[in-house]
Protein backbone atom coordinates (compact mmCIF):
# COMPACT_ATOMS: atom_id res chain seq x y z
CA UNK A 1 0.00 0.00 0.00
CA UNK A 2 1.27 3.45 -0.89
CA UNK A 3 1.98 5.85 1.92
CA UNK A 4 1.37 9.04 -0.06
CA UNK A 5 -2.41 8.76 0.11
CA UNK A 6 -3.34 8.94 3.80
CA UNK A 7 -4.88 12.13 5.06
CA UNK A 8 -5.54 13.74 1.69
CA UNK A 9 -9.23 14.21 2.40
CA UNK A 10 -8.75 15.35 5.96
CA UNK A 11 -12.02 16.13 7.72
CA UNK A 12 -14.36 15.41 4.79
CA UNK A 13 -17.55 13.88 6.21
CA UNK A 14 -18.92 10.88 4.33
CA UNK A 15 -22.21 9.03 4.72
CA UNK A 16 -21.96 5.36 3.70
CA UNK A 17 -25.12 3.61 2.49
CA UNK A 18 -24.23 -0.07 2.06
CA UNK A 19 -26.01 -3.20 3.30
CA UNK A 20 -23.15 -5.72 3.21
CA UNK A 21 -21.02 -5.64 6.34
CA UNK A 22 -17.66 -6.49 4.77
CA UNK A 23 -18.06 -3.92 2.02
CA UNK A 24 -19.13 -1.23 4.51
CA UNK A 25 -16.10 -2.10 6.68
CA UNK A 26 -13.83 -1.89 3.61
CA UNK A 27 -15.16 1.58 2.77
CA UNK A 28 -14.85 2.74 6.38
CA UNK A 29 -11.23 1.56 6.59
CA UNK A 30 -10.22 3.22 3.32
CA UNK A 31 -12.04 6.47 4.13
CA UNK A 32 -10.39 6.70 7.55
CA UNK A 33 -6.99 6.15 5.91
CA UNK A 34 -7.75 9.02 3.55
CA UNK A 35 -8.50 11.26 6.53
CA UNK A 36 -12.28 11.31 6.09
CA UNK A 37 -14.78 11.23 8.92
CA UNK A 38 -17.42 8.50 8.55
CA UNK A 39 -20.55 10.50 9.36
CA UNK A 40 -22.74 7.40 9.43
CA UNK A 41 -23.34 3.98 7.95
CA UNK A 42 -26.87 3.10 6.81
CA UNK A 43 -27.66 -0.48 5.85
CA UNK A 44 -31.16 0.02 4.43
CA UNK A 45 -33.21 2.61 2.57
CA UNK A 46 -35.21 3.27 5.76
CA UNK A 47 -32.17 3.95 7.97
CA UNK A 48 -30.54 6.04 5.24
CA UNK A 49 -33.68 8.19 4.86
CA UNK A 50 -33.79 8.65 8.64
CA UNK A 51 -30.17 9.80 8.67
CA UNK A 52 -30.54 12.13 5.71
CA UNK A 53 -34.07 13.43 6.24
CA UNK A 54 -33.86 13.97 9.97
CA UNK A 55 -30.61 15.89 9.56
CA UNK A 56 -29.29 13.44 12.13
CA UNK A 57 -26.14 13.28 10.06
CA UNK A 58 -24.21 16.09 8.46
CA UNK A 59 -22.30 14.82 5.43
CA UNK A 60 -20.25 16.53 2.72
CA UNK A 61 -20.80 13.57 0.43
CA UNK A 62 -22.60 10.22 0.39
CA UNK A 63 -21.63 6.88 -1.15
CA UNK A 64 -24.66 4.86 -2.22
CA UNK A 65 -24.86 1.16 -2.91
CA UNK A 66 -27.55 0.76 -5.58
CA UNK A 67 -29.17 -2.40 -4.23
CA UNK A 68 -29.89 -2.39 -0.49
CA UNK A 69 -31.16 -5.83 0.45
CA UNK A 70 -33.28 -5.97 -2.70
CA UNK A 71 -34.45 -2.35 -2.44
CA UNK A 72 -33.22 0.30 -4.89
CA UNK A 73 -31.34 3.18 -3.26
CA UNK A 74 -32.91 5.87 -5.47
CA UNK A 75 -35.23 7.28 -2.76
CA UNK A 76 -32.05 7.99 -0.78
CA UNK A 77 -30.58 9.74 -3.84
CA UNK A 78 -33.75 11.88 -4.03
CA UNK A 79 -33.46 12.83 -0.34
CA UNK A 80 -29.79 13.73 -0.82
CA UNK A 81 -30.65 15.93 -3.83
CA UNK A 82 -33.24 17.72 -1.72
CA UNK A 83 -30.63 18.38 0.99
CA UNK A 84 -28.05 19.31 -1.66
CA UNK A 85 -25.66 16.64 -0.45
CA UNK A 86 -23.58 15.37 -3.40
CA UNK A 87 -23.31 11.63 -3.82
CA UNK A 88 -21.83 8.86 -5.92
CA UNK A 89 -23.08 5.34 -6.57
CA UNK A 90 -20.87 2.42 -5.56
CA UNK A 91 -22.09 -0.61 -7.41
CA UNK A 92 -21.35 -4.01 -8.84
CA UNK A 93 -23.97 -3.50 -11.55
CA UNK A 94 -22.36 -0.83 -13.70
CA UNK A 95 -23.98 2.33 -15.06
CA UNK A 96 -26.93 0.54 -16.65
CA UNK A 97 -28.49 -0.02 -13.21
CA UNK A 98 -28.65 3.71 -12.40
CA UNK A 99 -32.08 5.32 -12.80
CA UNK A 100 -32.24 7.82 -15.66
CA UNK A 101 -32.63 10.95 -13.49
CA UNK A 102 -29.36 10.16 -11.64
CA UNK A 103 -27.33 9.22 -14.73
CA UNK A 104 -25.18 12.31 -14.17
CA UNK A 105 -23.97 11.07 -10.76
CA UNK A 106 -20.48 9.57 -10.57
CA UNK A 107 -20.26 5.76 -10.36
CA UNK A 108 -17.56 3.80 -8.56
CA UNK A 109 -17.39 0.22 -9.80
CA UNK A 110 -16.92 -2.58 -7.25
CA UNK A 111 -14.31 -3.79 -6.51
CA UNK A 112 -12.52 -0.45 -6.17
CA UNK A 113 -9.07 0.79 -5.20
CA UNK A 114 -8.36 3.37 -2.52
CA UNK A 115 -6.92 5.60 -5.25
CA UNK A 116 -10.27 5.45 -7.10
CA UNK A 117 -12.09 6.42 -3.92
CA UNK A 118 -9.69 9.33 -3.35
CA UNK A 119 -10.15 10.60 -6.91
CA UNK A 120 -13.93 10.23 -6.72
CA UNK A 121 -14.41 12.05 -3.41
CA UNK A 122 -11.80 14.64 -4.32
CA UNK A 123 -13.69 15.50 -7.49
CA UNK A 124 -17.01 15.68 -5.64
CA UNK A 125 -15.97 17.88 -2.71
CA UNK A 126 -13.75 20.14 -4.77
CA UNK A 127 -16.51 20.57 -7.33
CA UNK B 1 -29.81 -12.37 -15.33
CA UNK B 2 -26.29 -11.50 -16.51
CA UNK B 3 -26.54 -8.16 -14.65
CA UNK B 4 -27.46 -10.02 -11.48
CA UNK B 5 -24.54 -12.41 -11.93
CA UNK B 6 -22.11 -9.53 -12.53
CA UNK B 7 -23.42 -7.79 -9.44
CA UNK B 8 -22.97 -10.88 -7.29
CA UNK B 9 -19.47 -11.60 -8.60
CA UNK B 10 -18.39 -7.97 -8.08
CA UNK B 11 -19.82 -7.90 -4.55
CA UNK B 12 -18.07 -11.19 -3.73
CA UNK B 13 -14.77 -9.90 -5.11
CA UNK B 14 -15.18 -6.75 -3.00
CA UNK B 15 -15.88 -8.89 0.08
CA UNK B 16 -12.69 -10.89 -0.59
CA UNK B 17 -10.80 -7.62 -1.03
CA UNK B 18 -12.12 -6.49 2.34
CA UNK B 19 -11.16 -9.78 4.01
CA UNK B 20 -7.64 -9.51 2.50
CA UNK B 21 -7.11 -5.92 3.68
CA UNK B 22 -8.43 -6.61 7.19
CA UNK B 23 -6.29 -9.75 7.45
CA UNK B 24 -3.27 -7.79 6.23
CA UNK B 25 -3.80 -5.00 8.77
CA UNK B 26 -4.05 -7.32 11.76
CA UNK B 27 -1.29 -9.78 10.80
CA UNK B 28 2.09 -9.61 12.55
CA UNK B 29 3.91 -11.54 9.81
CA UNK B 30 3.48 -12.89 6.28
CA UNK B 31 2.76 -16.34 7.70
CA UNK B 32 0.09 -14.95 10.03
CA UNK B 33 -1.51 -13.12 7.12
CA UNK B 34 -1.46 -16.25 4.98
CA UNK B 35 -3.02 -18.42 7.70
CA UNK B 36 -5.73 -15.93 8.67
CA UNK B 37 -6.62 -14.98 5.10
CA UNK B 38 -6.79 -18.56 3.81
CA UNK B 39 -8.92 -19.66 6.78
CA UNK B 40 -11.35 -16.78 6.21
CA UNK B 41 -11.46 -17.42 2.45
CA UNK B 42 -12.23 -21.12 3.01
CA UNK B 43 -14.95 -20.19 5.48
CA UNK B 44 -16.53 -17.88 2.87
CA UNK B 45 -16.25 -20.66 0.31
CA UNK B 46 -17.91 -23.17 2.69
CA UNK B 47 -20.79 -20.76 3.30
CA UNK B 48 -21.19 -20.23 -0.45
CA UNK B 49 -21.32 -24.01 -0.94
CA UNK B 50 -24.18 -24.20 1.55
CA UNK B 51 -26.01 -21.33 -0.18
CA UNK B 52 -25.44 -22.89 -3.59
CA UNK B 53 -27.01 -26.09 -2.22
CA UNK B 54 -30.19 -24.13 -1.55
CA UNK B 55 -29.93 -22.25 -4.89
CA UNK B 56 -29.27 -19.07 -2.93
CA UNK B 57 -32.32 -19.29 -0.69
CA UNK B 58 -32.53 -19.19 3.10
CA UNK B 59 -30.38 -21.56 5.15
CA UNK B 60 -30.65 -22.72 8.76
CA UNK B 61 -28.50 -21.07 11.42
CA UNK B 62 -27.59 -24.56 12.71
CA UNK B 63 -26.27 -25.53 9.24
CA UNK B 64 -24.11 -22.40 9.09
CA UNK B 65 -22.74 -23.04 12.59
CA UNK B 66 -21.99 -26.73 11.89
CA UNK B 67 -20.31 -25.92 8.58
CA UNK B 68 -18.21 -23.12 10.06
CA UNK B 69 -17.17 -25.08 13.14
CA UNK B 70 -16.48 -28.37 11.33
CA UNK B 71 -12.70 -27.74 11.10
CA UNK B 72 -12.62 -27.33 14.89
CA UNK B 73 -14.96 -30.17 15.83
CA UNK B 74 -12.23 -32.51 17.01
CA UNK B 75 -9.41 -31.72 19.41
CA UNK B 76 -5.95 -32.17 17.92
CA UNK B 77 -5.90 -35.91 17.32
CA UNK B 78 -8.58 -36.54 19.93
CA UNK B 79 -12.09 -37.31 18.71
CA UNK B 80 -14.47 -35.70 21.11
CA UNK B 81 -17.45 -33.44 21.09
CA UNK B 82 -16.16 -29.87 21.33
CA UNK B 83 -19.45 -28.13 20.65
CA UNK B 84 -22.88 -28.33 22.19
CA UNK B 85 -25.58 -26.77 20.02
CA UNK B 86 -28.99 -26.35 21.65
CA UNK B 87 -32.19 -24.35 21.38
CA UNK B 88 -34.23 -22.70 18.69
CA UNK B 89 -33.19 -22.68 15.04
CA UNK B 90 -33.64 -19.86 12.51
CA UNK B 91 -33.83 -19.43 8.76
CA UNK B 92 -31.27 -16.92 7.55
CA UNK B 93 -31.37 -14.86 4.36
CA UNK B 94 -28.17 -15.42 2.30
CA UNK B 95 -26.43 -12.17 3.35
CA UNK B 96 -27.32 -12.80 7.02
CA UNK B 97 -25.96 -16.34 6.68
CA UNK B 98 -22.70 -15.00 5.26
CA UNK B 99 -22.12 -12.44 8.00
CA UNK B 100 -23.08 -14.83 10.83
CA UNK B 101 -20.84 -17.52 9.33
CA UNK B 102 -17.96 -15.04 9.48
CA UNK B 103 -18.82 -14.18 13.10
CA UNK B 104 -18.72 -17.86 14.13
CA UNK B 105 -15.48 -18.31 12.19
CA UNK B 106 -13.86 -15.43 14.12
CA UNK B 107 -15.12 -16.82 17.44
CA UNK B 108 -13.83 -20.32 16.60
CA UNK B 109 -10.38 -19.20 15.41
CA UNK B 110 -10.00 -17.02 18.49
CA UNK B 111 -11.01 -19.97 20.70
CA UNK B 112 -8.53 -22.22 18.88
CA UNK B 113 -5.71 -19.72 19.36
CA UNK B 114 -6.35 -18.46 22.87
CA UNK B 115 -9.56 -19.92 24.29
CA UNK B 116 -11.37 -23.15 25.04
CA UNK B 117 -10.39 -24.81 21.75
CA UNK B 118 -6.67 -24.27 22.44
CA UNK B 119 -6.68 -27.10 25.01
CA UNK B 120 -7.98 -30.67 24.72
CA UNK B 121 -10.48 -30.33 27.57
CA UNK B 122 -12.16 -27.11 26.42
CA UNK B 123 -15.70 -26.94 25.06
CA UNK B 124 -18.09 -24.40 23.60
CA UNK B 125 -21.83 -24.28 24.28
CA UNK B 126 -23.93 -22.48 21.68
CA UNK B 127 -27.54 -21.86 22.59
CA UNK B 128 -30.32 -19.91 20.97
CA UNK B 129 -33.74 -18.82 22.13
CA UNK B 130 -36.41 -16.30 21.23
CA UNK B 131 -36.89 -13.54 23.78
CA UNK B 132 -40.57 -12.56 23.54
CA UNK B 133 -40.48 -10.22 26.53
CA UNK B 134 -39.00 -7.36 24.53
CA UNK B 135 -41.18 -4.97 22.51
CA UNK B 136 -40.46 -7.04 19.43
CA UNK B 137 -39.30 -10.70 19.55
CA UNK B 138 -35.53 -11.05 19.56
CA UNK B 139 -33.34 -14.01 18.63
CA UNK B 140 -30.80 -14.49 21.41
CA UNK B 141 -27.75 -16.47 20.32
CA UNK B 142 -25.10 -17.21 22.92
CA UNK B 143 -21.55 -18.58 22.58
CA UNK B 144 -19.97 -19.72 25.84
CA UNK B 145 -16.49 -21.22 26.21
CA UNK B 146 -15.58 -23.49 29.12
CA UNK B 147 -12.45 -25.28 30.26
CA UNK B 148 -9.97 -23.04 28.46
CA UNK B 149 -6.78 -21.42 29.81
CA UNK B 150 -6.98 -18.14 31.77
CA UNK B 151 -8.17 -15.42 29.40
CA UNK B 152 -5.81 -12.80 28.07
CA UNK B 153 -7.03 -9.28 27.53
CA UNK B 154 -8.78 -8.91 24.19
CA UNK B 155 -7.60 -6.78 21.32
CA UNK B 156 -10.50 -4.35 21.13
CA UNK B 157 -9.40 -3.04 17.75
CA UNK B 158 -8.96 -6.40 16.01
CA UNK B 159 -11.00 -7.31 12.95
CA UNK B 160 -12.94 -10.12 14.66
CA UNK B 161 -13.99 -7.91 17.57
CA UNK B 162 -15.15 -5.12 15.26
CA UNK B 163 -17.01 -7.53 13.00
CA UNK B 164 -18.78 -9.12 15.97
CA UNK B 165 -19.60 -6.07 18.08
CA UNK B 166 -20.07 -3.50 15.32
CA UNK B 167 -20.32 -4.74 11.73
CA UNK B 168 -22.66 -7.73 12.08
CA UNK B 169 -25.11 -6.06 14.55
CA UNK B 170 -25.38 -3.06 12.24
CA UNK B 171 -26.34 -5.26 9.27
CA UNK B 172 -28.82 -7.31 11.35
CA UNK B 173 -30.16 -4.33 13.37
CA UNK B 174 -29.20 -5.96 16.66
CA UNK B 175 -26.40 -5.97 19.19
CA UNK B 176 -23.59 -8.27 20.25
CA UNK B 177 -21.49 -8.18 23.38
CA UNK B 178 -18.22 -10.03 24.02
CA UNK B 179 -17.62 -10.79 27.72
CA UNK B 180 -14.25 -11.99 28.91
CA UNK B 181 -15.36 -13.94 31.97
CA UNK B 182 -13.19 -16.04 34.32
CA UNK B 183 -14.99 -19.14 32.99
CA UNK B 184 -14.16 -18.25 29.39
CA UNK B 185 -15.19 -15.96 26.57
CA UNK B 186 -18.89 -15.42 26.01
CA UNK B 187 -20.59 -13.73 23.10
CA UNK B 188 -24.24 -12.78 23.38
CA UNK B 189 -26.02 -11.69 20.20
CA UNK B 190 -29.50 -10.16 20.28
CA UNK B 191 -31.00 -9.93 16.79
CA UNK B 192 -34.56 -8.64 16.36
CA UNK B 193 -36.85 -10.87 14.31
CA UNK B 194 -38.68 -7.76 13.05
CA UNK B 195 -35.83 -7.05 10.63
CA UNK B 196 -36.88 -10.11 8.59
CA UNK B 197 -33.22 -11.10 8.30
CA UNK B 198 -33.81 -14.16 10.40
CA UNK B 199 -37.02 -16.09 10.94
CA UNK B 200 -37.79 -18.83 13.51
CA UNK B 201 -37.56 -22.26 11.87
Amino acid sequence: MSSSLPGQLSGVRILIVEDETMIAMLLEGMLLELGCVVAGVAVSVATALEMVGGLAVHADCALLDVNLGGEAAFPVAAALCERQVPFAFVTGYGRSAIAQQYSGAPVLQKPFKREDLLALIGSIVRG
Amino acid sequence: MIDELNHRVNNTLTTVQSVAIHSFRSAGSAQEFYDAFMARLHNLSDIHSLLRGTTWEDVLLSAIIKQTLAPYATASGVRQQRFELTGADFWLAPTSAAVLGMVFHELATNAAKYGALSVASGTVAISSTVDRDSDTPVAVINWAERGGPPLRLPDRTGFGTRLIEYGMPRELHGEAVLSFLPSGLECCMRLPLSSGKLVPA
